[in-house]
């Protein structure tokens, strides 16, 4: 059977406990106990003071303006980093797919010369050119081509040129052509970017 | 007409509800408010946990409100904003322990249930009788305070309620009532009101 002195130091655990919870003033036992404690109403108070004492301030606390300032300048720091990377890295992007795309272009266009008229026409021109050829591009050569093949291409009337190997600038103008199909005109440009081989 | 009312002072008295959600909408007197309002408590809240070292406190004290004003999308007003703010602040403070790879000096015991010595002042608490003594005594037994126990005392200070406390420190409700129970025991040990 516990003692007289183990009951109120219960008690007084009880209550400070109750005291550091807050819960104190709701309970009537605790207030009672409260009432009649010194020990536990000088614990109660101990914390109330201790709990209002304003703290020691070591060191200086910035200003407002001064944190916001830091807070633009981090962001402006950001936003230029971005901008020298990743800008950059969107342009060589954009670069290398311009470039990718021009040769995956160059290399699988078709250009296909159907006559518009009977084979003894007048006029062969050339259709459009594949839109990976320039517009303007300097002869490079005059490539002296065997007449046998017009010939064969005139038959079939029609002449298709494929861009699969890389070649270089040639412009090809047929004007020998004239000579040899009684006075038909022909008139072929090719502007081919990259080699001189040509596949008939 | 005055313009009066537009001043951060006019508007010092609004509660942290009224003011979050106007610095959310962008208002920088809303947040400059905000910032007057809490810059003291945890300015001190960093320096005790930080063992007063006053130059790490006023990195992390900078880190900290960069965070709050780059963050305050994710305040939920569910709960209070001191409470999000010194769980943004425990954060930082525990970032940069991490960083640093070093403990603020803590105290001699665990947080079990035991208590520390203080090592020996020397003084007789009943000669503490300014209130500025008694400040700095303060300072100096927080210190030797497990920081649990330190930090569950500095958020008592600061009006958290033991809900909000254990849900930042990530204990249970009891442990952090017992946390400032051993608190306040060894504070009274060592000090005279």
């Amino acid at each position: 059977m516990k003692n007289e002195s183990e009951k109120i130091k219960i008690s007084c655990t009880i209550c400070e406990e109750a005291v550091v919870a807050g819960t104190a003033n709701s309970d009537p036992s605790i207030r009672a106990h409260l009432a009649g404690c010194p020990s536990c109403r000088e614990f109660a108070d101990f914390q109330k003071d201790l709990l209002a004492l304003e703290p020691v301030i070591k060191g200086n606390i910035p200003e407002f303006a001064e944190i916001k300032r830091i807070s633009y300048k981090r962001k402006d720091r950001t936003r230029k980093m971005l901008r020298l990377v990743v800008i950059p890295m969107s342009i060589a992007a954009a670069v290398a797919l311009c470039i990718g795309t021009v040769l995956f272009d160059v290399q699988l266009t078709t250009v296909s010369y159907e006559p518009s008229q009977q084979p003894n026409s007048q006029h062969y021109t050339a259709a459009a050119a594949s839109s990976a050829a320039p517009d303007e591009i300097e002869p490079v050569n005059i490539w002296p081509v065997e007449d046998d093949m017009f010939a064969a291409a005139l038959e079939e009337n029609s002449v298709t040129l494929t861009w699969d190997q890389p070649i270089t600038g040639v412009q090809i103008c047929k004007n020998s052509m004239q000579d040899a199909r009684n006075g038909e005109q022909w008139s072929i440009e090719v502007f081919n970017l990259y080699s001189e081989d040509m596949i008939w | 007409m005055s313009k009066k009312c537009d001043s951060p002072v006019a508007h010092a008295g609004l509660p942290d509800e009224i003011l979050t959600a106007a610095a959310r909408q962008g208002s920088e007197q809303a947040l400059e408010i905000l910032y007057e309002r809490y810059r003291k408590p945890l300015y001190a809240y960093l320096n005790r946990m930080l063992g007063n070292d006053t130059m790490s406190a006023d990195d992390v004290f900078q880190e900290l409100w960069i965070k709050v004003f780059n963050k305050l999308s994710d305040y939920r007003e569910d709960g209070k904003f001191s409470a999000w703010l010194f769980h943004v602040a425990r954060n930082q403070v525990l970032e940069h322990f991490r960083r640093e790879k070093s403990r603020a000096r803590i105290g001699a015991v665990t947080d079990d249930g035991e208590l520390p010595e203080t090592g020996g002042c020397g003084e007789n608490p009943q000669s503490l009788v300014g209130a500025q003594e008694l400040r700095e005594r303060l300072e100096e037994l927080l210190q030797q305070l497990p920081q649990e126990q330190r930090e569950v005392f500095i958020m008592r200070q600061n009006d958290l309620s033991f809900k909000e406390i254990a849900a930042i420190q990530k204990c249970p409700l009891n442990t952090a009532l017992g946390r400032m129970h051993n608190c306040l025991k060894f504070l009274r040990q060592h000090l005279y009101l």
